[in-house]
């Protein structure tokens, strides 16, 4: 265990901090916490001003675009700005900030972040289907005992577990 | 005292945002400080090398889950007035699976996405910029999607809904099978630890919390199986010391500690209106 490492905290203090900020979001404002919706926000955004027309007509952003509606005037957008603050503060304070594509000894940065880029737009697609992500389902529908919440938790785990093999290469 | 406070009407809008902004940057905090910053740490756990995303997660949730149960059961918040996950459960399942693929494929998932790439991980950006292509791919396939992303919709349905068992039972499940996992990965691979001498071993503190944990889970039993036998006129001397946390409280609301489906509002929130963060759309 190296220095960085070791300024870890230990998981289950680390939970319990998680599991006292998720309360406190249950009873300050009545619904948990969430990530992935911040994304629905700024491309329903970026949709008004880059093709306001396309964006007016999509069944799924004019939910949140359009007329009378700010879509980054929303409470995803606000949390998702705390989070990326917040985890910034912690990298400075525990000396881990460092610009770099994390990745094996033997993959290429170029590899690395094309895997990044296609789980993440992988995961865009998920988010939506289910409705959440670890965020939103797994940790605030897990802990308020939804049935769609925990099916979506042991889903996420069975896929991860059995697919983690092929795609090895990229922490070798 | 009316909690949730926004829903409840306790505080305005403008408070609200500053909230959440603050309890995301603890969030984002606290996930930075578990180590989760990092695709190689948060991966790990599918290579049965670390185990901190399963104790971080499950601790959250058991953290989470018992306040919650306390704080309705008891009448600080209104059960009501808490937003509810619907469930869609093919659609759900079909999108874990695809969030499973996704997670480990990319190394995040969109929250710990968001701590990496304020930690400087390129790799962490790539994922956003994925995440957003995603969201658009999913927008645009909309109405071709429909069918999936309405499949097996059952309204809110909670676990303790389809089990026919009291909230306080699924929750006293749950810390058992969180207890249950913590032990087993801390025991797998540990050399250090003999089983066969654990009565000589010292209570640590992960012990003793998770041990607490247990009494609370099985004070929830107690609380909502007293509640069930006596209602609707609880009777305000049958609260032994262990419970009496649970039940006392109660017994000048009856209806708050039965199940949620049998429930109804126990008080009104002022002029019928609940605020919700975000209407119909169930946060995420």
């Amino acid at each position: 265990m190296n220095s960085v490492e070791s300024r870890f905290w230990n998981p289950y203090l680390a939970g319990v901090a998680i599991g006292l900020t998720l309360l406190t979001a249950f009873y300050v404002l009545g619904t948990g916490l969430g990530a992935s919706g911040a994304f629905t926000q700024f491309l329903a955004a970026a949709g008004e001003k880059l093709a306001p027309a396309w964006t007016e007509t999509n069944r799924y952003l004019r939910q949140y675009a359009g007329e009378g509606k700010n879509p980054l005037k929303d409470w995803m957008v606000f949390q998702f700005a705390g989070v990326f603050l917040g985890g910034l503060i912690g990298a400075v304070t525990a000396g881990r900030l460092k610009f770099e594509a994390e990745r094996g000894p033997r993959s290429t940065a170029r590899q690395r972040l094309l895997l990044a880029f296609l789980g993440g737009a992988i995961t865009g697609v998920a988010a939506r289907l289910a409705r959440g992500c670890t965020s939103g389902q797994a940790l605030t529908g897990g802990a308020q005992l939804a049935l769609g919440s925990w099916a979506f938790m042991m889903a996420v785990f069975a896929a991860a577990f059995s697919l983690a093999y092929f795609v090895r290469r990229q922490w070798q | 005292m009316t909690a949730p406070l926004y829903a409840t009407g306790a505080i305005g809008e403008e408070a609200g945002f500053i909230a959440i902004f603050f309890l995301g940057l603890l969030f984002g905090f606290f996930l930075e400080r578990a180590g989760f910053g990092s695709a190689r740490k948060l991966t790990s756990i599918f290579y049965f090398k670390d185990w901190a995303v399963l104790r971080v997660m499950f601790t959250a949730i058991v953290v989470a889950m018992l306040g919650l149960l306390y704080f309705t059961g008891i009448g600080w918040m209104e059960a009501d007035a808490v937003t509810q996950k619907e469930t869609f459960l093919g659609a759900q399942i079909a999108g874990g699976l695809l969030l499973g693929a996704g997670f480990i494929i990319g190394g995040y998932c969109p929250g710990t996405s968001a701590v990496a790439a304020a930690s400087g991980k390129l790799d962490a950006i790539a994922y956003l910029g994925g995440m957003l292509f995603g969201t658009l791919v999913f927008a645009g396939a909309y109405d071709w999607l429909q069918p999936l992303y309405q499949w097996g919709a059952m309204g809110v349905k909670t676990l303790p809904d389809v089990l026919g068992w009291q909230p306080g039972l699924v929750a006293a499940a749950v810390v058992l099978m969180a207890v249950g996992a913590f032990a087993a990965t801390e025991i797998w691979g540990n050399p250090t630890i003999d089983l066969s001498r654990a009565w000589q071993l010292r209570v640590t503190p992960q012990a003793a919390a998770a041990g607490f944990a247990v009494v609370l889970a099985f004070g929830l039993v107690v609380g909502y199986g007293m509640a069930g036998r006596v209602k609707p006129v609880m009777a305000e001397s049958a609260a032994p010391a262990a419970t009496a946390v649970s039940v006392q409280p109660a017994s000048t609301q009856p209806g708050v500690m039965t199940a949620p489906a049998a429930a109804p509002a126990p008080i009104a929130p002022p002029g019928g209106a609940v605020r919700k963060f975000k209407k119909g759309k169930s946060c995420s």
